[in-house]
């Protein structure tokens, strides 16, 4: 199964699908792709931690929080986003308000864009990972896609044209997925079909998940 | 018959074309608000149907954060009101990543007392609500960020409206005092909380400490005989702003400044990298060697190749040179408070001093000379007396807004561009690409300069090929 994952991600790595720019192609786990002197660099403008989350919010629901916060929120110096001290309040409760902006003992002055790294990278296919294996996570993200849960809330089977919904949740401004990532999403749900419907789901949304672009904005 | 196809193609190509704006305003919208646009955002349907460009869009995000001018806050209502809440939280958070020293432990040398509570007292990202108030509030100058004569704090909300309690828990709220002979010292906190506005200060606290300082001799040290000016603005914007003179003086406790050793030179050296993106030095070694003295008890007096910066960073410091970082008490005190005591000009100007240290530096008009080299090596050599006046200079200076230009075309584009001259090597090393990045900067910090405003600065930089292309080839042709 990983082998067909790492297919899918190395197909969603074609530049012209998603158009990136002066991208180092065999990864974004590599730091200032192209720097042509040092006059000027160019980096790839990924994402904050509070657009990660938020895209992984509006896909497996806020009350998957804890998963998103534990691998993105609370990893600010890796993902970058900025942190202000003065945010942190207490309500009557004694619980911190706006923790999800909270500053974590990070810098104060963070990162004013997100950066690439291995490390960052790594949290990321742990929410990933973490999310699709939570089952209310997955069902979460289920009802976005037309057919893949009844009204009982019952997973149905994955279908070719579920593929291009499930790469929609993740990308829903960019354009459909390649051929060539099409391709290789269907030959992940082919070797998927005699599995449970919650694994073929699960897969499906974890090699999109993977994919590393949608980090970018 | 003909209409037929022609009209598939115009169909077609207008479909294509709100495909690409929508995707342009995803991409804007998650710059500027730090979060995925939601399907149903009001704006998108107008961009499907071709009514609104997605760059009008873009902006009009700044534009709905508007800070209101009587009520210094943003406009919290629907529906626009938590996307503003975003986007003035995005953007101050970028302006705070201008600055480096943002903490007053780190910066201030607190010995073994420890400084707890002062940053409830002063609010150490006030140099980031200068640039958020300028980009947030209609018709504001860029140029006020160094020129503005207040200081500013910011508006937060909190579902706890006792601000102290915010800040330590629950409990009995623990008061930020110092007993001094049984009066207890109140100082005004800053809020806590969600970012909502920005806000002059006008409490005026000095009165209340200096009321205590005559009722207890006794106990205040006041062999120092400071004049208090807590919270207010020393005047130039972010230049003169409390906590950035605080955060970036550098200075030991009751260190005057003497023209030699001790200056308040890592304040100029930080505002010359924070505001003008530049590093020392920012003069040739020719413009330094006249300011080099072998005779010199100054040890950098007496190498150029330390004057090459020294002479920028010592002759800005001389505005500040009349301000002394001394502590509430001498003795320890978790409570003790960092403060800017100003010496008066009793003394008349000297000539800078090059053979040793003048004891009476700080007693002296707070001159100087702002020595720098442009982006494209122009020699600014202006003389100023005191801050206000080295604000002005500044407004003067084409790097002041190419710098900005520079670091909101990172902010949209991740492309870092550096702005100092270039030599002739670096001219033939300079690819195409990175040319046509730079030359793109200091066009739009050249705009800047002019129409002076933020908004229309973001609008130039989005609607250039560079953002656009960051789905694109990024070629620039």
């Amino acid at each position: 199964m990983l082998v067909f994952i790492f297919i899918i991600i190395q197909s969603c790595s074609n530049k012209s699908e998603l158009q990136f720019r002066e991208i180092n192609k065999s990864s974004l786990t590599t730091q200032t792709p192209t720097s042509q002197s040092e006059l000027a660099s160019v980096k790839i403008r990924l994402g904050d931690r509070y657009f990660v989350k938020s895209v992984l919010d509006q896909i497996f629901g806020e009350n998957c929080g804890n998963i998103v916060v534990e691998n993105i929120t609370n990893k600010m110096d890796h993902f970058g986003g900025g942190c202000d001290p003065y945010e942190k309040s207490f309500n009557s409760e004694n619980e911190i308000e706006f923790s999800d902006t909270a500053c974590k003992g990070a810098n104060f002055s963070s990162l004013a864009i997100g950066e690439s790294s291995p490390i960052r990278e790594g949290f990321r296919i742990g929410a990933c990972d973490q999310l699709v294996s939570n089952y209310q996570c997955l069902k979460n993200a289920l009802k976005k896609i037309h057919g893949a849960i009844d009204a009982s809330e019952t997973i149905l089977p994955s279908n070719v044209n579920s593929i291009e919904q499930v790469y929609t949740l993740f990308y829903p401004y960019k354009d459909n997925p390649s051929e060539k990532s099409k391709k290789a999403l269907v030959a992940l749900h082919d070797k998927l079909q005699s599995a449970p419907p919650y694994e073929q789901w699960k897969n499906l949304l974890l090699a999109v998940c993977l994919t590393p672009w949608w980090q970018i904005p | 018959m003909k209409t037929i196809p022609t009209l598939f193609l115009l169909l077609y190509s207008l479909s294509a074309q709100a495909s690409d704006e929508t995707a342009f305003y995803s991409k804007c919208y998650a710059h500027i608000s730090n979060s995925i646009l939601p399907s149903d955002d009001p704006k998108l349907k107008l961009i499907k149907e071709n009514k609104l460009s997605a760059t009008d869009a873009c902006v009009d995000l700044i534009n709905v954060t508007n800070i209101n001018e009587s009520t210094n806050k943003i406009n919290l209502d629907p529906p626009n009101g938590p996307i503003a809440i975003k986007v003035l939280k995005t953007m101050n958070d970028f302006h705070r990543s201008w600055f480096e020293s943002t903490s007053f432990i780190d910066a201030l040398d607190t010995g073994d007392c420890g400084m707890y509570y002062n940053g409830y007292v002063w609010d150490s990202g006030e140099a980031a609500l200068h640039l958020t108030d300028a980009l947030f509030r209609e018709n504001k100058k860029y140029s006020s960020i160094v020129t503005n004569p207040i200081s500013y704090q910011g508006i937060r909300r909190t579902s706890n409206q006792d601000r102290i309690r915010s800040i330590f828990g629950k409990g009995e709220p623990v008061f930020f005092y110092k007993y001094m002979n049984g009066n207890k010292f109140y100082p005004n906190y800053i809020s806590v909380g969600q970012l909502v506005g920005i806000e002059p200060i006008t409490t005026n606290i000095i009165d209340n400490y200096l009321t205590i300082l005559e009722n207890n001799t006794g106990v205040v040290d006041t062999s120092f005989k400071p004049v208090i000016d807590f919270k207010s603005s020393k005047g130039a914007g972010i230049l003169g702003a409390t906590s950035y003179l605080l955060l970036n003086l550098g200075r030991k406790p009751y260190e005057e400044a003497d023209g030699g050793l001790n200056m308040g030179r890592r304040w100029a050296k930080s505002l010359v990298k924070e505001l003008l993106c530049r590093d020392l030095p920012v003069i040739n070694a020719n413009d330094s060697k006249p300011f080099v003295n072998k005779n010199s008890s100054i040890p950098f007096r007496v190498g150029n190749s330390c004057m090459q910066c020294h002479t920028t960073i010592d002759n800005i410091a001389g505005a500040i040179r009349n301000y002394t970082y001394v502590n509430s008490l001498r003795e320890c005190s978790q409570f003790r408070l960092p403060l800017l005591s100003k010496t008066e000009v009793t003394l008349p100007e000297t000539e800078y001093p090059s053979l040793g240290p003048d004891k009476n530096f700080n007693k002296r008009p707070p001159t100087g000379v702002f020595y720098f080299r442009s982006y494209n090596n122009s020699f600014y050599k202006k003389n100023f007396i005191g801050l206000e006046e080295l604000g002005k200079v500044l407004t003067e200076v084409d790097d002041l807004y190419i710098c900005a230009a520079k670091r909101y075309f990172y902010f949209f584009t991740a492309i870092d561009v550096d702005i100092s001259p270039l030599s002739k090597k670096d001219q033939e090393n300079l690819t195409p690409n990175m040319k046509k990045y730079r030359d793109f900067v200091i066009l739009t910090g050249l705009k800047l300069k002019k129409h002076q405003s933020l908004r229309s600065m973001i609008k130039d930089v989005i609607s250039s090929q560079y953002y656009s292309c960051s789905s694109n080839d990024c070629s620039g042709k």
